[in-house]
């Protein structure tokens, strides 16, 4: 096979079997609700997607399905029938889509969901407990609160070894007993450690290539988009976590990395601004969102999102197989407090890969329908500004609800912002 | 529970309030509205904010409410 003959088949490999196992995943999820099988509701942010997967049990992503209906752009005929049921227009925009859903028993542009037999949680978003409830008062189901410890004070985090940190784990690892008798009482399975082990194998090919394929970025030009390309890598990290699909996946993706690396292949974009985004992206007009930047040529070389919507896999970590329970009590502690950092102290993260990733500038993007991720943006980015000279944008709009996202607005600002960063480089040309 | 306590209490109606900037107020509402729905008790149901500074549209809407009340 010719180089040339090589590279068509790996360059966007990651992109066409992402979307392949997506529909994959929803087939199966379809198919369970079909046949009255059962399955777990989970959250992006500590979805214990080991244990679930270790009783057999299909993982559903309310969050994936809302955001789903914001790219296929009929959220708003979800978010209505919500409004409708007696939400208000304040809350999270993907509980409401969610609620809908279940009002429509299940009905979804890509398939039926199936209802859950299970709901389990974490503290990551305060709002995770209360959609939980919901799905207790509609289904009479059990739901699971796993407690993780975040970071007390911003730099704080404490490691193995540390008293704080050994509480911490054995304060985890409790609650994940507590879940695996839950989940032996729900589907009538006995717990096997070693199918958990294998489970955790998968998990651990996953984050090691998560974590290499965000690292591939730091590249010139950028390989791949975060901000587009990096939601499909990003779906994968959460629909199959703990799946064989889910690791293979990433291993292809750092080979294709590595390929274009090697040959210099970077985005569509020509790039002339490498920036970062912090927060959700704009989904109801997803692709026109990313276009507003990358018709000035700039491109997402990285982005919280790919940090917290992982649930914190970016951090890479690695469970020891031979001590599984307490091995995944701390990776999850890790994680799931990562992705908490990823969101109330961003600033000490981006303010480390500046230089390393070449930035020219920094995108917030708070978020009307999420107070978890915009309440504390405008803080972080004073302290970053105070820290580094680096520009950056503020832009307001929704992740779900196309009534509050203002395009030529946002439109204007950016340009604006371009205009800026263009200046900026000629000025530091000059002054060489 | 909520229910409970208005039977307890002999309350003939509830008010429900929440403040827009409360997301788990604003969810528990629903709950609340769909039990008193059930119920057949009647209730007012308004969001507030915290710097609201004129209440005469929630003052007609209350007058309403307690019009109702008292002559249905």
């Amino acid at each position: 096979m010719s180089d040339r003959q090589q590279g068509d088949g790996i360059v966007g490999r990651g992109n066409r079997e992402g979307a392949e196992l997506f529909r994959q995943w929803f087939s199966e999820l379809n198919r369970t609700a079909e046949q009255g099988g059962q399955s777990a509701y989970v959250f992006v942010m500590g979805s214990m997607c080991e244990i679930l997967r270790t009783f057999n049990l299909p993982v559903v992503f309310p969050e994936i399905n809302s955001l789903q209906l914001a790219v296929r752009r009929v959220a708003h005929e979800y978010l209505n029938q919500a409004e409708d049921f007696g939400y208000s227009p304040d809350i999270c925009g993907y509980v409401k889509a969610d609620v809908a859903v279940q009002l429509r028993g299940g009905e979804h542009p890509m398939g039926r969901i199936p209802k859950p037999s299970i709901a389990v949680l974490t503290n990551a978003c305060n709002t995770y407990i209360k959609w939980a409830e919901i799905w207790e008062r509609m289904y009479n189901i059990p739901i699971f609160t796993l407690d993780v410890p975040g970071t007390r004070a911003a730099g704080t985090q404490t490691w193995r070894g540390d008293p704080d940190f050994e509480n911490d784990r054995r304060y985890v690892q409790a609650q994940i007993t507590e879940l695996i008798a839950l989940c032996e009482r729900v589907t009538g399975i006995q717990f096997d450690i070693d199918r958990l082990r294998e489970v955790m194998g998968y998990a651990n090919e996953m984050s090691r290539g998560w974590k290499q394929v965000l690292e591939f970025n730091k590249s010139l030009p950028s390989l791949f988009n975060a901000l587009t390309d990096g939601t499909i890598y990003l779906g994968v990290t959460n629909g199959f976590r703990g799946a064989p699909e889910g690791g293979r996946y990433f291993t292809n993706l750092v080979e294709e990395m590595a390929y274009k690396a090697a040959h210099g292949i970077g985005t569509l974009t020509e790039e002339k601004f490498r920036l970062t985004f912090v927060g959700v992206p704009c989904y109801p007009i997803f692709r026109r969102f990313n276009e507003l930047f990358t018709e000035w040529g700039g491109t997402f070389v990285h982005s919280t999102y790919l940090w917290f919507a992982s649930g914190g896999a970016n951090v890479g970590f690695e469970y020891d197989l031979v001590r599984p329970l307490e091995s995944l009590a701390e990776g999850v502690l890790i994680s799931v407090r990562d992705a908490m950092d990823s969101m109330f102290y961003q600033d000490r993260a981006i303010l480390e890969m500046i230089d390393s990733f070449h930035l020219d500038g920094v995108v917030y993007h708070p978020i009307k329908s999420c107070r978890t991720t915009s309440t504390g943006m405008a803080d972080n980015r004073r302290s970053l500004m105070a820290a580094r000279d680096i520009p950056s944008l503020f832009i307001e709009s929704d992740m779900m609800d196309r009534r509050v996202v203002a395009e030529a607005q946002m439109k204007n600002r950016i340009d604006a912002f371009f205009e800026g960063l263009a200046s900026r480089k000629q000025q530091e040309a000059a002054s060489r | 529970m909520l229910i409970e306590r208005i039977k307890n209490s002999r309350a003939e109606a509830a008010i429900l309030t929440a403040a827009k900037m409360c997301e788990p107020g604003l969810e528990e509402q629903v709950a609340y509205l769909h039990a008193l729905d059930k119920a057949g008790i009647p209730y007012f149901i308004s969001e507030f904010e915290e710097k609201m500074t004129t209440f005469e549209h929630m003052e007609i809407q209350l007058e309403t409410f307690v019009e109702n009340i008292l002559f249905s």
